[in-house]
């Protein structure tokens, strides 16, 4: 039998380190944080998740979906993406990607902006309400906290796909 | 099988209200920062005094605080508890022998762990 996987670690990398977030669970929330990686390699990207992987040993690691080929995801996170595969390849760690099209799904009734993505995550997971990003200005950056939002985006994503395979099941075995 | 919890859930706890290490450290009033940190990455136990002190500091019940480490102490008690009935059901059975194991077999199931092994 299959078991429903209880400790994921969800990591959004981007272009300077990566936001992730550590759950037991829809409602329990472990560990965030930010990770910079300030000599832009990403072996220090990698040192830094397999240390993560290694304190909390979770069943599975979120990344997000393969991006098609528009999309506006650069080469170089996507490849670091793939290195972070192999990495959990070597530690035995499951991976998942979550896909964009799911986390649309469960969070477009919210908003379409990312800040009405970190809203609703902050109104999920209230422990992240230290991480909920300033509105971006013209000619400055994201601010980093939105890369925690957007890892517990994947992380709620995933938990919510789990539950909706489970009572599918549920409903399939009782008709 | 599951799993099995963290040895503690203490930064979790500190995040969540926005404390750093060092004031963690300066209010339980045990060690620095560095110490804090040494018990959030799980490489030392704190001592039973730090451990209620962090559990009262963060309002939680100290076996959920440490639930990893609460989680190991209950399975090697189960597991000896088990024994020790083994033990005492070869034994003669007076009644201080069957006080014994009737207080270790109300602990096991409490503890939802066993299934009865006397006949």
């Amino acid at each position: 039998m299959k078991k429903t996987p209880r400790r994921v670690l969800a990591i959004h990398p981007e272009h300077r380190g990566f936001g992730f977030v550590v759950m037991e669970g829809a409602r329990m929330i472990v560990d965030w944080g930010t990770k910079t990686d300030r000599r832009n390699d990403g072996g220090c990207v990698l040192r830094k998740i397999e240390k993560l992987v290694g304190q909390y040993r979770p069943d599975v690691v979120l990344l997000k979906e393969r991006s098609r080929s528009n999309n506006r995801r650069s080469a170089r996170i996507q490849t670091l993406c793939e290195r972070i595969e192999a990495v959990c390849c070597r530690l035995r760690v499951k991976i998942h990607r979550v896909p964009e099209r799911k986390i649309e799904a469960l969070f477009s009734p919210f908003g379409e902006t990312k800040q009405d993505r970190a809203l609703a995550v902050i109104y999920k997971l209230p422990e992240l309400r230290r991480c909920f990003p300033r509105r971006p200005t013209a000619g400055s950056g994201e601010d980093d906290r939105m890369k925690v939002c957007d890892s517990a985006v994947l992380a709620l994503t995933f938990y919510a796909d789990v539950c909706e395979r489970s009572s599918d099941k549920a409903r399939q075995r009782s008709t | 099988m599951p799993e099995p919890p963290l040895n503690n859930y203490l930064r979790r706890k500190r995040k969540e209200n926005g404390f750093s290490q060092e004031e963690v450290a300066y209010l339980i009033a045990s060690g620095d920062g560095a110490k804090i940190s040494r018990y959030e990455n799980f490489k030392q136990q704190p001592n039973l005094e730090t451990g209620l002190g962090l559990a009262f500091l963060f309002r939680t019940p100290t076996r959920l605080m440490f639930m990893g480490v609460s989680a190991k102490v209950e399975r090697r008690i189960i597991k000896r508890t088990k024994a020790m009935l083994r033990k005492l059901e070869k034994t003669e059975q007076d009644r201080a022998t069957m006080h014994k194991m009737q207080f270790l077999r109300s602990l096991c199931s409490q503890l939802g762990q066993l299934r009865c092994q006397s006949g």
